[in-house]
């Protein structure tokens, strides 16, 4: 054998034994018990993760004689699950299943807080939700055909010297279906961000005349439609204008090849987030949904983002469907 | 060489005396104290430990009379782990122009990332994480065991940094030592 051989298998021999090493000790460590509790053996399990629920959607706002649907997501359960709802902890006979559905829902009905308890093997799990009843109902803004008319843009870009930009037009195709609104973005490399709040034209809500909002929900549809060079992250998300502010919750929806649903319900004052303006007052109601509210706009805002500084420069687009939004009143 | 002490002939070990194997620099001296330490170890949870406390060692009735190694026996395991393994993993390693140090910093970096993952809070996510992966196996049983019904200790950690500082230390010994025996 030659020399150089020699030396290539003793150092193939060695990485061999140092794996064989490394695998040990990590048995060792993982085998001591970590100086716990008690562990009556390798080979059962002692503790399995709990399983969780998601109750869906926390907070539902319907209009009296409406329908209410709570439905329960229930995972990492070792065995079937089983569900038992419950209304303001009081248990609900018969209602066994992964859906609540509360017909013909009454002012009685009003702030009612519903909870749903599932059990597996490994555990419990519980999430509740509260139901809201509007006497009046729902104001319906919504738009999917998108004409450019009935839009406004605004966009705030982050590096604003020389950097990303924007671009807002109508897509007679590729929707979900059909029109669809398309926003291109160019994106400089590196680090860099910009958002884009469309406002509808003619949806605007007047508290002072409609009444107080009890509840918002807003859905609309989003997907990734096009690019060339980097790749941005795209997201959305509710957007509401008052008095020069701007407000948008904090769930949003990054959007990927394929439309995807997104939706919001019951949305309160204090779910909006300042996101563009003056900042609010101690003193100030920000926003306002009460009686004395200035008048709300609604929309959603877009955003694109390079989150990396090797992003290389690239077009992003983005396509928004089938916005609608309801505002619920008191 | 420069920078060596020149060494009178006379202090030199390398007589008949000193058998080849265990010349100063051998792999076989830290292979030696690391199973030495690692014995020690095992016998902390043979003697000391409760049987059902580990998954890899049942308790020896007959050993377990009472306590051998006192409050020490509730850290030891944990200087244990570095130093021994540190020192096999340089064992495989030899060098003959610096002791392998990094060995002992890699498994110092192990050992506390094991203890870090008991912290509470974080060994939930870990062990859910590692549940929703890869599933209920052989193998991953006993490491969300470990991560859940482990006790995070800071005792623990700083155990595992004398481990690890022993191992540097003995490398360093025996790489002198080594040296030295090689101008005899």
């Amino acid at each position: 054998m030659s020399t150089a051989s020699k030396s290539s298998s003793s150092g193939c021999g060695r990485y061999l034994l140092s794996t064989v090493i490394a695998a040990l000790g990590v048995v060792a460590i993982v085998g001591s018990g970590g100086g716990g509790g008690e562990i009556e053996s390798m080979w059962v399990p002692h503790i399995d993760p709990p399983p969780y629920v998601t109750m869906s959607p926390s907070r539902l706002t319907v209009e009296q004689g409406g329908t209410a649907v709570f439905t329960a997501s229930a995972g990492r359960t070792l065995s079937p699950p089983t569900y038992q709802w419950r209304r303001d902890g009081a248990t609900i006979a018969g209602a066994t299943s992964a859906t609540y559905t509360l017909v013909g829902a009454n002012l009685g009905d009003d702030g009612a807080q519903f909870s749903v308890e599932v059990t597996a093997s490994n555990g419990t799990a519980t999430s509740t939700g509260l139901l809201q009843v509007s006497r009046l109902p729902g104001v319906v803004y919504e738009d999917s055909d998108f004409p450019l008319s009935n839009w406004t843009v605004a966009a705030t870009a982050d590096p604003a010297q020389n950097g990303p930009s924007q671009t807002v037009s109508r897509a007679s195709s590729g929707g979900n279906p059909g029109a669809h609104r398309s926003i291109t973005y160019e994106m400089p490399a590196g680090v860099g961000s910009i958002t884009v709040f469309h406002t509808a034209a003619s949806a605007t809500y007047e508290p002072a005349v409609q009444g107080p909002v009890y509840g918002i929900d807003v859905q609309l549809d989003c997907s990734e439609i096009g690019g060339v060079g980097g790749a941005a992250e795209l997201a959305a998300r509710a957007m509401i204008e008052q008095a020069g502010r701007r407000f948008a919750t904090d769930y949003r929806l990054i959007c990927v090849w394929g439309w995807e649903h997104y939706s919001v319900v019951s949305q309160r004052a204090e779910e909006f987030k300042l996101v563009d303006g003056l900042a609010c007052g101690t003193s100030e109601t920000c926003p306002d949904f009460s009686a004395s509210g200035a008048p709300i706009r609604l929309g959603f805002l877009t955003r694109a983002r390079h989150g990396s500084s090797a992003s290389p420069a690239g077009t992003n687009s983005q396509g928004i469907d089938n916005w609608k939004v309801t505002v619920w009143r008191k | 060489m420069t920078g060596l002490p020149a060494v009178p002939r006379a202090q030199c070990a390398n007589g008949p005396a000193a058998a080849r194997l265990f010349r100063w620099g051998s792999p076989a001296i830290p292979v030696a104290s690391g199973t030495f330490a690692l014995a020690l170890g095992v016998l902390v949870y043979a003697a000391d430990r409760n049987a059902s406390s580990t998954t890899l060692i049942p308790a020896l009735a007959w050993i377990a009379a009472g306590p051998l190694f006192g409050a020490f026996g509730q850290w030891l395991p944990s200087f244990v782990h570095p130093f021994a393994f540190s020192l096999f993993t340089a064992a495989a390693h030899p060098s003959t122009t610096s002791p392998p140090y990094w060995a002992c910093v890699a498994w110092w970096v192990v050992n506390v990332a094991f203890e870090v993952a008991q912290l509470s809070g974080t060994n939930l996510r870990i062990a859910t994480g590692i549940q929703d992966v890869f599933g209920q196996t052989w193998l991953t049983r006993p490491l969300t065991n470990y991560v859940l019904r482990g006790t995070f200790d800071v005792g623990d950690l700083m155990a595992a940094t004398a481990g690890a500082l022993a191992a540097a230390s003995v490398l360093h010994i025996v790489h002198r030592l080594g040296v030295r025996d090689e101008h005899c």
